[in-house]
C-alpha cells in the first residue's frame, strides 16, 4: 500500500517536472528586429538630444534621416512624428517655409497619418502662422485642429493658448483671459505643466490690460512658480518681465525695477545678451518715465 | 499662656514667610518659563497663503536653520477657500527675510508637522506692510520614496533590458565574427590560387601577342589588387578579434557599474522613510546619473545595434514655440 502510494508520489513529480520544463521551452522565438524602424528611432533620440542642446544643424540632419527610415518601410506614425519635430527645427531656425512645407504634407493626406497627427499638424501650422504673422490664418488653423482632434485633445490647452494670445494681439484682453483661463484647466487636467506654465502667464498679461492688477500678479507668480520648477530660464525671464510691466500699471516703480533686474539677470546667466538689451533699453524707459513725472 | 501664645504668632509667623516665598518661587519659575516661551521678546508676524489647511494647526512650530523662532498663530478661511495662515516669530529675525522668503511645510515620519521659513535671496527685504511669504509643502519621506520607485522603474528596465541583450547577442557576435575568419581565409585562398593561375596564364599565352600580353598584365595587376585588400580585411578583423575580449569586457564593468548605481538607488529609496532623510534628497542626481550612465552604455560599441529603443515621441506642440512670444516685448 504504502508502496503504491510512494510510486504515485513519483510519478506526480515527474508529470509536475516535465509540465514545467515543457512550460520552459514553449517561449516563443523573439520577434525579428525592423532594422528601418530601428534606425528611425535612434536617429530620432539623437536629434531629440541635439535640439536640446541647440545644435539644429545636427538635429535637423538626424530627424531627416529618421523620415527617410520611416518613409523606407511605410510607417506612417514615425513618418508623422519626424515631420512635425523638422518643423519645430525648421521654425527654431527662422526657415519658416520650409517648416509650413513639411506640416503641408500631413495636411496634405490627413487620412495617411491618423486623427491625432492631423490635429497636431494643424496646431503647428497655427503656431506658424502667428509667427508670420498671420493671425487670421492662425485662427483657422486653431479651428480646424479643434475640428479633428478627438477628446480629451492633446493639443486642446495649446489651441487656447494660441486664442489667447490672438486676443490680446487684437486689443480684446476680456476674451483673451476667458481663453486663457480655459487654457489653464486643459493644462493642468492634462498634467502639462510648461503649458499650464503659459496659459497663466497670458492671463497675467490679460488681467494687467484689464486693470486686475492683484490677480495678474497672482497669475504672474504662479506661472514663474512653474518655469522655475521646470528649469525654463527664457519664460522665467519673460514671467518677470511681464511681472514688471504689472507693477508699472499699478504705479509699483521700486517693484518694477526690481523685476526688470531680475529679469536681466536670467537673460544674463543664460547667455541671451539680446534679449538682456530689449529688457535694459524698457528698463531705462521706466527709469526716465518715472523721473519726468517728479 | 503668654508663652503659648508666642509660639502659636511664631508659627503663624513662619507659615507666612513659607507661603510667600513659595508664591515668589511660582512667579519667578512661571517668568521664567514665558521668558523662555519669548513672552517678553518682541514678536513679528507674516503670512502665506495656503490652498488647504491639511496638516498645519495653531501652535505648530516655525524654525530658521533649524532653530525655533516662532509657530502659526492663526489660521482664517479665506473667501476663495484658500487658507491665510500667520505665522509669529522673533521681531529679531524679520529684517533677515527677503521678498522671496518661503514657508516649508516639513512633515516627517513619527515627528510632528512643522515649518521651515527659508529666509530668500532676493535684493529687497520682505515688505513689513504686506509680510507675504511663499509656501510650500514638501512631501512625506514616504511620498518622496514612492516618487523615487517610480522614477527608478524605467532605469530598472533598462538595465535589464541591457544586461538582457549582452547575454543574448554575445553568443551570436561570436558566431558573426568566426563566419567572417573562415570566409576571409576562404578568400584569402582564392585570391593566392587566382594570382598562381595568371601566373601560368601569362607563361602559356605569351606568344600570343604583345596586346593580350597587356590585357594579362593588367588582370593580373588586378588580382594582385584583390588579394591585398583581402589581406588588408583578414588584418582588420584580426584586430577586431583581438580586442573583442577587451570591449566586450568593459560593456560588462559598465553593466556592472550601471546595476550597482541602481542597486544603490534602490536601496537608499527602499532604507530611506526611516533612516536617511537628507540622503534621500540627494537621490534625484543619482537617478539622472544613472539614466546617462544607461544611455551611455546604450551608445557604446556593440550594444548600439542590438538595444530595442523606445519609440520615438512627437515633441510636445507648445504655444510658446513661435519665436515673436519668446522676445522680451513688455507694453506691446
Amino acid at each position: 500500500m504504502s508502496r503504491r502510494r510512494a510510486s504515485s508520489r513519483s510519478l506526480f513529480g515527474a508529470a509536475v517536472a516535465a509540465a514545467v520544463l515543457v512550460a520552459a521551452c514553449s517561449s516563443g522565438p523573439r520577434p525579428t528586429p525592423n532594422p528601418q524602424r530601428q534606425a528611425a528611432d535612434s536617429l530620432t533620440q539623437g536629434a531629440a538630444r541635439a535640439l536640446a542642446r541647440k545644435d539644429y544643424a545636427a538635429a535637423l540632419r538626424q530627424y531627416e534621416g529618421a523620415l527617410a527610415a520611416a518613409e523606407s518601410i511605410e510607417d506612417f506614425e514615425r513618418a508623422g512624428s519626424a515631420l512635425l519635430n523638422l518643423a519645430l527645427v525648421h521654425s527654431r531656425m527662422g526657415q519658416l517655409s520650409a517648416a509650413h512645407a513639411r506640416v503641408d504634407r500631413i495636411l496634405a493626406v490627413p487620412a495617411r497619418y491618423g486623427a491625432t497627427l492631423h490635429a497636431q499638424a494643424a496646431a503647428r501650422k497655427a503656431l506658424l502662422e502667428v509667427d508670420a504673422p498671420d493671425l487670421d490664418a492662425a485662427l483657422r488653423w486653431t479651428d480646424v485642429a479643434q475640428s479633428v482632434c478627438a477628446e480629451p485633445c492633446v493639443v486642446g490647452a495649446t489651441l487656447a493658448d494660441i486664442r489667447a494670445h490672438v486676443a490680446l494681439e487684437r486689443s480684446d484682453p476680456a476674451a483673451a483671459a476667458g481663453h486663457a483661463a480655459r487654457a489653464v484647466a486643459l493644462a493642468t487636467g492634462g498634467g502639462l505643466e510648461a503649458e499650464r506654465g503659459n496659459a497663466l502667464r497670458l492671463l497675467g498679461r490679460a488681467q494687467t490690460r484689464l486693470g486686475q492688477t492683484t490677480e495678474a500678479a497672482q497669475s504672474l507668480a504662479s506661472a514663474l512658480d512653474i518655469d522655475r520648477t521646470l528649469g525654463l530660464p527664457e519664460r522665467v525671464a519673460l514671467d518677470l518681465v511681464y511681472a514688471a510691466e504689472n507693477e508699472e500699471r499699478r504705479s509699483q516703480a521700486a517693484l518694477a525695477r526690481e523685476y526688470y533686474e531680475r529679469a536681466i539677470a536670467v537673460y544674463v546667466a543664460a547667455g541671451n545678451a539680446k534679449a538682456a538689451d530689449l529688457v535694459r533699453a524698457r528698463l531705462g524707459r521706466t527709469a526716465a518715465a518715472a523721473a519726468a513725472m517728479q | 499662656m503668654a508663652v503659648e501664645s508666642d509660639k502659636a504668632a511664631s508659627m503663624r509667623r513662619q507659615n507666612l514667610i513659607v507661603i510667600v516665598l513659595a508664591v515668589l518661587l511660582a512667579a519667578t519659575l512661571a517668568g521664567s518659563i514665558a521668558y523662555q516661551h519669548g513672552a517678553f521678546s518682541p514678536l513679528a508676524q507674516v503670512y502665506f497663503i495656503a490652498d488647504d489647511a491639511a496638516a498645519l494647526t495653531p501652535g505648530t512650530t516655525v524654525r530658521i536653520s533649524g532653530f525655533r523662532v516662532g509657530k502659526i498663530s492663526s489660521m482664517e478661511l479665506q473667501p476663495d477657500l484658500k487658507v491665510k495662515v500667520t505665522l509669529t516669530i522673533d521681531a529679531e529675525q524679520f529684517p533677515r527675510l527677503r521678498a522671496d522668503a518661503r514657508a516649508d511645510l516639513v512633515r516627517e515620519q513619527l515627528k510632528p508637522p512643522m515649518i521651515d521659513l527659508r529666509a530668500g535671496q532676493a535684493s529687497g527685504p520682505l515688505s513689513s506692510a504686506d509680510p507675504r511669504i511663499g509656501y510650500r509643502r514638501r512631501g512625506t519621506l514616504t511620498e518622496i520614496a514612492e516618487d523615487l520607485r517610480a522614477r527608478l522603474a524605467p532605469i530598472l528596465d533598462d538595465v535589464n533590458q541591457v544586461s538582457t541583450s549582452i547575454r543574448t547577442r554575445k553568443g551570436d557576435l561570436e558566431a558573426v565574427l568566426a563566419n567572417a575568419n573562415t570566409i576571409t581565409t576562404e578568400l584569402a585562398g582564392t585570391a593566392k590560387e587566382m594570382r598562381a593561375m595568371a601566373t601560368d596564364m601569362r607563361t602559356r599565352l605569351a606568344a600570343i601577342g604583345g596586346q593580350s600580353q597587356a590585357t594579362l598584365a593588367e588582370v593580373n595587376k588586378s588580382v594582385v589588387r584583390i588579394g591585398g585588400l583581402v589581406g588588408e580585411a583578414q588584418k582588420g578583423l584580426d584586430q577586431v578579434t583581438t580586442a573583442l575580449p577587451a570591449l566586450l569586457q568593459k560593456t560588462g564593468d559598465t553593466l556592472d557599474h550601471v546595476n550597482a548605481i541602481a542597486r544603490d538607488a534602490r536601496t537608499v529609496s527602499a532604507a530611506a522613510a526611516a533612516t536617511v532623510p537628507e540622503a534621500l534628497r540627494g537621490v534625484p542626481p543619482l537617478v539622472d546619473d544613472t539614466r546617462e550612465i544607461v544611455a551611455g552604455a546604450r551608445q557604446a560599441w556593440p550594444l548600439r545595434d542590438f538595444v530595442a529603443l523606445p519609440p520615438p515621441a512627437t515633441l510636445p506642440i507648445d504655444s510658446l514655440d513661435p519665436a515673436v512670444l519668446r522676445e522680451p516685448t513688455p507694453g506691446k
